[in-house]
């Protein structure tokens, strides 16, 4: 088992390292002169040599990668190119806005995509069933930035129920929580119904209403507690991209997270916050993965032997 | 009420295809979900024949927020451009954005996950190896930081939105190769002879391509659907390109008063996703008639 885990926390290392080299390259290949967008129209072409050196622009790219990770691997990462800002602090500064985002969003994809789901799977072929699926469809098919434009209209600017942008309470918390779920709310709905299905056709389900189990008791106890393993999986996928669709819910709803501040630097070719928000997310990412399988291999004894043994 | 059973053995003389239509034929979502995307495709490709560019782009304050009428069917925006002609002429880029996504996905797709999954061993384990990097961080970042790098333009949105999509359709059509390249069949023909050409094209194509059908069919929905998200952040396609993102970024301000700006554009996307996801729906349940309830 430690073994197991020490493998899979090395093999983080490869990745990050793959992503983060990816993402340098082509950003040190694009189009444009970051020193004379950072100087302005009216540097000189010395003074424009002189930051080109200082940034170390002048050496070929997989050197300057080196010298990046070198640094990052000390806990420097740099500061902002526009804003002169350590990227380290700032990000800090804005992670827990993303995390509280993509942890209530979570929260909400849990309770309203599993219970759709068991309800959907417990009356199989019935009514309750195909309008899940169908509002699951079409659910699945609205672009988040609308809903999450409609839901502001409707509740914060024509209701006034609940405050339109920004952060402070957990009321500022529930429109862009819902936005965000809504990306992932349909997938884990037929999620769940389908692994549960596979598990209601099952022997043991036929033998626990043979002795007459009442059938909340059948998906209850029985049915539930097998059919849900394979979701636990899929919510690990839920919650990292939650912290890819932050970008979208962020904009929208104006909460200074990560990704506010990677598409602000993304579009001004800020490259030490690009790759300091790729290099987290990848890192949270992995975590979280590894996690997924931990609690897997925890909850599930069949998996949980095969370790042991 | 007729057995469905029967009907299908009464077409036991039908081709696979044959018998794939049929299926698809009655799942009335499906259908109506293509004819609808089919008219959307008419709509937006024929759009030069009957309504000009021009009308999409030009600029004419004096007319901005006119409500739908007869002149402006959807109305005019912030700018007192026809929303009609950026809704149909957004609908080009978006669409052919998203199909093109799907085919460069599936076509590096399939080598790559082809050669994974047939040939396995080490090809297999670099180009895992070379997923797992890929999908380190969520898709909608890696395409956002790809399509700033490479600049604004439709085919930079393409490509940047491939890289994002390519590894997990290689994932789908190895798992899809893999549980195939073990069955028996697959060994009997390996048995008589065939080469790896044959057994690819007649064995391992016909009856490994549903989930690849399917895959590729819910790719066009997500496509539509980042295009048109990176299009609200305001990447990808540069203004006063109209596509159906930007349509949104461009009058987010105003929708509050003239709730038309907000409606048409999110109804626009909306449905033709929609109609992708129930198509790709009946088709999973067409091309897999196990799944059928």
């Amino acid at each position: 088992m430690l073994k197991y885990l020490l493998k899979r926390i090395l093999l983080i290392i490869p990745v990050v390292i793959g992503i983060t080299l990816f993402i340098y390259v082509v950003l040190a290949l694009a189009p444009g002169d970051p020193v004379s967008l950072m100087l302005g129209p009216d540097a000189t072409q010395s003074q424009l040599a002189a930051m080109r050196h200082e940034l170390g622009m002048d050496q070929n790219v997989f050197v300057r990668y080196l010298i990046y990770m070198k640094s990052v691997l000390s806990g420097n990462f740099g500061t902002s190119w526009l804003s002169g800002r350590p990227v380290l602090g700032e990000f800090l500064q804005r992670i827990p806005h993303t995390f509280a985002l993509a942890c209530n969003s979570l929260l909400i994809t849990i309770v309203f995509g599993l219970s759709m789901g068991i309800l959907a799977a417990a009356r199989q072929n019935k009514p309750i069933d195909n309008v899940t699926l169908v509002f699951a469809l079409v659910f699945s098919s609205v672009p988040s930035f609308w809903a999450g434009l409609m839901l502001q209209i409707v509740f914060a600017l024509k209701l006034g129920w609940l405050p339109s942008m920004g952060v402070g309470s957990i009321r500022h918390m529930i429109l862009p929580a819902f936005t965000l779920s809504m990306i992932s709310l349909a997938g884990q709905v037929r999620m769940t119904r389908s692994s549960m299905l596979d598990v209601i056709n099952a022997d043991y389900i036929r033998t626990a209403r043979a002795k007459g189990a009442g059938e909340f008791r059948v998906i209850m106890r029985h049915a539930v507690r097998n059919g849900l393993l394979p979701v636990v999986t899929n919510l690990g996928i839920v919650f990292a991209n939650a912290f890819g669709g932050a970008i979208i819910t962020e904009t929208v709803f104006a909460i200074p997270g990560i990704g506010v501040y990677m598409i602000n630097a993304a579009k001004a070719r800020d490259v030490p916050i690009v790759m300091g928000v790729i290099i987290f997310v990848a890192i949270i990412v992995a975590v979280i993965n590894l996690l997924t399988d931990l609690i897997y291999a925890f909850i599930d004894p069949r998996v949980k032997m095969g370790y042991v043994s | 009420m007729d057995n469905p059973k029967r009907r299908e053995k009464d077409r036991r003389g039908q081709s696979q295809l044959g018998l794939v239509i049929v299926r698809f034929k009655k799942n009335r979502m499906a259908v109506f979900g293509f004819f609808f995307l089919a008219a959307i495709a008419v709509i937006v490709l024929t759009a030069p024949l009957y309504l000009d560019y021009a009308r999409a782009t030009h600029q004419n304050i004096p007319q901005q927020f006119q409500r739908p009428s007869w002149e402006h069917p959807f109305g005019t925006d912030v700018f007192g451009r026809d929303l009609l002609a950026r809704v149909v002429y957004g609908g080009r880029i978006s669409l052919f954005a998203g199909l093109g996504v799907v085919v460069f996905s599936l076509l590096f797709g399939m080598l790559f996950g082809g050669i994974a999954g047939y040939f396995g061993g080490a090809a297999d384990q670099v180009i895992m190896r070379f997923t797992d990097i890929f999908m380190a961080v969520p898709s909608i970042m890696l395409a956002l930081a790809v399509v700033t790098a490479l600049g604004e333009g439709t085919f930079n949105l393409i490509i940047a939105l491939m890289i994002a999509n390519v590894p997990r359709t290689s994932r789908i059509v190895r798992s899809s190769i893999l549980t195939l390249r073990n069955q028996e069949f697959i060994e009997a023909a390996r048995c008589y002879g065939s080469s790896n050409t044959r057994i690819i094209i007649k064995h391992i194509l016909p009856n490994g391509i549903g989930p690849v059908v399917v895959t590729a069919t819910l790719t066009l929905g997500t496509a539509i659907l980042n295009i048109a998200a990176l299009g609200f952040l305001g990447v990808g396609i540069s203004p006063p390109t109209p596509e159906w993102g930007t349509l949104l970024a461009d009058n987010r301000q105003n929708i509050l008063y003239y709730p038309y700006l907000g409606i048409i554009p999110g109804l626009a996307i909306g449905l033709s996703v929609m109609c992708v996801n129930f198509i790709g729906d009946g088709l999973r349940d067409a091309l897999d008639p196990k799944m059928k309830k």
